[in-house]
């Protein structure tokens, strides 16, 4: 690490810690609306933005030019700072521990949604609106935020951060220019909180709430204003609509971007997309049938739940409506089936993604042909084009990582001594920045029981999900740190 | 500005990594494996398409474009999708790279509208014959607003005596930049030159050749052998305006064709020479040693390089490699080997210079596009008439006025008249200091 890589990652990250200290006085002005005791707040954001200014400052005629490297460590290094930066202010105003408080930050920013806060209505207004901010700052991607920043200051360069957040699906540009992209994408991504905002204002909530979840909800996040999440307003209208809003956050964003600059549609028409849209429908009119069959639900309440539901966990959102883990085997079953699947690439849901089983279910059928004619010439094609056979490698490489992850992390918590159910589905809750699991971690239950280290361990399992495995596992390889 | 370029090759790519940093480039090819590897280093749009065929352009969700360019490796190709483009898409500016010089010859481009068509093997070969003219001289560039003229030299066991740079200039000669261990920078007045240093002089070109002539009594004075590397058309090009000096010379290829097209195209002028075995004889042999000068013209930057060494070994003094890979420069100019860019690195900097140029601001690359100069040409309407000049650019340039035939520094004049000429050099970091401060005087 030479002194010019370090000059990169240092100004790379004050630009972030900036933008981030800009965020949180919005959060300063929530306290000051609900006169909230604000100082020690503005105490910290002062330091927090003087701090980072500082760096900028010195090196402010340093050119920049990430390569490789500095992208994938400047990339870790935020999420770890940002977890740190978020969780001071959790412990000023709450009682939580700083690991405690890491947890619940990180868990805001890779947009997870586990929380440790047992009494989340008796949370000062800041605190609630500070959670929300956190998720919708992680879910469109802090690096993007980045990338737009940082390339309207020094247009050079830029590609290298684009691929860390997110190795092997390429991240695809609409406009020749990344930072266009990037800013076009936050466009919508402000229109949607904001049209979320209102319809749900409409339906009933108060505006405070109305914007923290929509804010939640578009980043698929999963932090609640209210204890019983969701459930607590009761409202088929609510539910339904952040049915909806899930539901279009999971889609590629690139598709909505290419709907509202030239009005077309065929950035939907994509196999993916239309997949992620019949799995949706599929496992929810399953789950909602189990319910009527079995519970003997009412069939209109049994498929607005399911409906929800599904949503909720496929998108890795994890809003609960009520406890579904009283809905029996079946229903577990079938939820957990959705665990596994996740968003679309280039959404703000996290999981495996569609795409990646799509390409793997082709690439099983392109082998099977294989062997039945070992001569022909096959490949994997998705939406007409070839996929190259660099991206199935890689695509496995994920998959495998994924499972090895969820794995050893639900061996390390069942070796804590917690049920096997709780174990698993722990795991992926945190892996797969889903956020409710199963038993002990339920959609009604919370995190705070775990211990500090096993809290630390979901931590850091949270930001391996969210930079998808390669840009963290990087770091412990050998030739990462190599000179030569 | 909205930047279309037809063609992801070698100039394609590097079009685009230059031109990517301010504008907004969009890049064609037929190659998804050469989009793939652009898209992933450089920040510009792709797009896998046939530039023949207007149905790539439709694709693009977009209705006007600023500039075109048009180098794909074939002529037809190029000139078709200057056509297929317009079909689809407002063009305001287009160029292309075009190969058969036959073109130049015929009203094709007027008839397509086309703006600046570059033919970089005809540009190769008026460099090479550029340096007849100043024997001495390692590249000489001209510029349409003035005779002056930019010659650069290499110092080697000549200067007896230490040459401080203020001694050497004067009013029509002025030293602007100096290439020393492999870095370049602007020298100082006080600064002195070294043995060794690659010298550019800016200036009249009689007082230029002046200075050289005192500086250097190494290399020859006059050259009338000389050997080709190489027998395709780049060579041939070269051979062809090296005919007009009546001098002797000697091409050398392995490929036959070549040799065979060489010999149609050159009409028996030249003795050409095909040879399957090694050089080392082929110098004893042929007499190659008493060459004057040699020309490296093959397609291969390295081995062009290495026939370079070889000829100097055996004591040819001037010789000369075409270059497409500008990271060789310093290694060539410290081996005592001229270069000159070949038709890659030709059609990327002067597509790059007819870009950043207009009617009344040229910008030009030189010392393998570490330097980089400004002119500016006062017109008659100019708004700059009778104004006088008081912000410079610090010290990293340097600045001048050209007024009658003489240098001027900002200082000698009160205020700016018709037909001046406005110079600054820099180095390349400042480019964009300089673009500005010319743009903005």
């Amino acid at each position: 690490m030479d002194i010019y890589a370090l000059k990169n990652i240092g100004k790379f990250i004050s630009i972030i810690g900036i933008a981030l200290s800009l965020f949180f006085f919005t959060a300063i002005i929530v306290g000051w609306i609900y006169q909230e005791d604000m100082t020690s707040f503005v105490y910290f954001n002062l330091l927090l933005f003087g701090f980072n200014a500082l760096i900028f400052v010195t090196l402010r005629t340093h050119s920049m030019k990430l390569s490789i490297k500095d992208g994938i460590l400047s990339v870790n290094l935020i999420w770890i700072l940002l977890g740190v930066a978020g969780a001071v202010p959790m412990v000023l105003y709450t009682q939580l521990s700083f690991i405690d408080a890491l947890f619940e930050s990180v868990s805001g920013f890779t947009t997870t949604g586990a929380t440790v806060f047992t009494d989340i209505e008796s949370l000062p207004h800041t605190i609630l609106y500070l959670r929300s901010l956190m998720h919708w700052l992680g879910g469109m991607g802090i690096i993007v935020l980045g990338v737009g920043l940082f390339s309207l200051i020094n247009p050079s360069g830029s590609m290298a951060l684009f691929k860390a957040e997110s190795t092997g699906i390429k991240m695809e540009k609409i406009t020749p220019k990344v930072k266009d992209t990037a800013l076009r994408l936050w466009g919508i991504y402000v229109l949607f909180t904001l049209v979320d905002m209102f319809v749900l204002k409409l339906a009933g909530m108060s505006l405070f709430d109305a914007l923290n979840h929509a804010m939640s909800t578009i980043s698929t996040g999963g932090f609640s204003t209210k204890n019983s999440s969701l459930g607590y307003y009761d409202s088929s209208v609510i539910v339904w609509v952040t049915t909806f809003f899930m539901i279009i956050s999971g889609i590629n964003f690139l598709a909505h971007l290419k709907l509202f600059s030239t009005g077309k549609w065929d950035g939907y028409k994509r196999e993916e997309v239309l997949w992620y849209l019949g799995i949706f429908i599929v496992l929810s009119l399953a789950l909602g049938s189990t319910d009527i069959l079995i519970d003997h639900d009412s069939s209109i309440h049994a498929m607005t739940h399911s409906f929800f539901t599904i949503a909720s966990v496929l998108t890795t959102t994890g809003f609960a409506t009520l406890d579904y883990a009283q809905w029996g085997h079946l229903a577990i079953a079938i939820i957990f089936i959705t665990m596994f699947v996740g968003g679309n690439a280039g959404s703000t849901a996290g999981g495996v993604k569609v795409i990646r089983y799509l390409v793997l279910f082709k690439n099983i059928g392109v082998q099977l042909k294989k062997i039945l004619n070992p001569n022909a010439i096959v490949s994997v094609f998705n939406d007409g084009q070839k996929v190259s056979s660099h991206v199935v490698t890689s695509i496995s490489g994920f998959i495998f990582l994924f499972v090895i992850t969820n794995m050893l992390v639900s061996l390390y918590l069942y070796a804590q001594g917690y049920d096997s159910m709780t174990a698993i589905s722990t795991a992926i809750a945190t892996v797969g920045n889903i956020g409710p699991g199963f038993s002990l971690t339920g959609p009604a239950q919370n995190y705070a029981f775990f211990s500090e280290a096993d809290k630390l361990v979901l931590s850091f399992a949270m930001i391996i999900g969210r930079l998808e495995f390669y840009t963290v596992f990087l770091l412990f390889s050998r030739s990462f740190w190599k000179k030569f | 500005m909205n930047i279309m370029i037809a063609g992801a090759g070698t100039v394609g790519y590097s079009l685009a990594q230059a031109l990517s940093y301010r504008h907004n480039v969009i890049v064609i090819d037929k190659s998804r494996e050469k989009l793939n590897q652009l898209e992933e280093e450089i920040d510009v749009l792709v797009m896998q398409g046939d530039s023949e065929n207007p149905k790539t352009y439709q694709a693009l969700q977009i209705d006007s474009i600023d500039l075109f360019i048009a180098v794909t490796d074939s002529d037809e190709a190029n000139l078709l999708s200057t056509l297929m483009v317009e079909d689809v898409l407002e063009v305001k500016r287009k160029i292309i790279r075009l190969k058969n010089d036959s073109f130049l010859k015929s009203h094709i481009l007027e008839k397509l509208s086309i703006d600046y068509a570059v033919f970089p093997d005809i540009t190769t070969a008026n460099k090479v014959k550029g340096l007849f003219t100043f024997p001495k001289a390692n590249n000489v560039k001209t510029f349409h607003q003035t005779k002056y003229k930019l010659i650069s030299m290499r110092l080697q066991n000549a200067i007896g005596a230490r040459y401080r740079i203020s001694i050497l200039s004067s009013d029509t000669v002025c030293i602007v930049g100096i290439e020393r261990n492999k870095s370049f920078f602007i020298p100082t007045e006080d600064a002195e030159l070294l043995e060794g240093d690659l010298v550019y002089f800016f200036g009249d070109a009689e007082a230029i050749e002046d200075i050289i002539e005192k500086l250097d009594d190494h290399m020859p004075t006059t050259i009338k052998k000389v050997v080709i590397f190489g027998a395709n058309t780049l060579a041939q090009k070269i051979a062809k305006v090296l005919l007009d000096k009546h001098l002797e010379i000697k091409m050398i290829d392995k490929n036959i064709e070549h040799c065979k097209k060489a010999s149609e195209f050159l009409q028996g002028k030249v003795c050409i020479i095909n040879t399957a075995h090694d050089d080392q004889q082929l110098f004893e042999e042929e007499g190659l040693e008493k060459a004057d000068m040699l020309i490296a013209a093959g397609h291969n930057d390295e081995s062009n390089i290495v026939k370079c060494i070889e000829a100097k070994e055996i004591g040819i003094k001037k010789v000369v490699a075409i270059n497409n890979d500008k990271s060789y420069y310093p290694l060539m100019h410290k081996m005592g080997v001229i270069v000159v860019r070949g038709s890659k690195a030709g059609a990327h900097y002067a597509i790059l210079e007819k870009i950043a140029s207009n009617s009344i601001v040229t910008q030009r690359h030189y010392c393998g596009g570490r330097g980089v100069l400004f002119m500016r040409k006062i017109y008659p309407n100019s708004l700059l008439i009778g104004k006088s000049i008081k912000k410079t650019l610090a010290k990293d340039a340097l600045h001048f006025l050209l007024r009658e035939g003489k240098l001027l520094t900002f200082s000698d004049i009160d205020q700016l008249m018709q037909g001046d000429i406005i110079v600054v050099f820099g180095k390349i970091e400042i480019i964009e200091k300089m673009q500005q401060w010319i743009y903005t005087l």
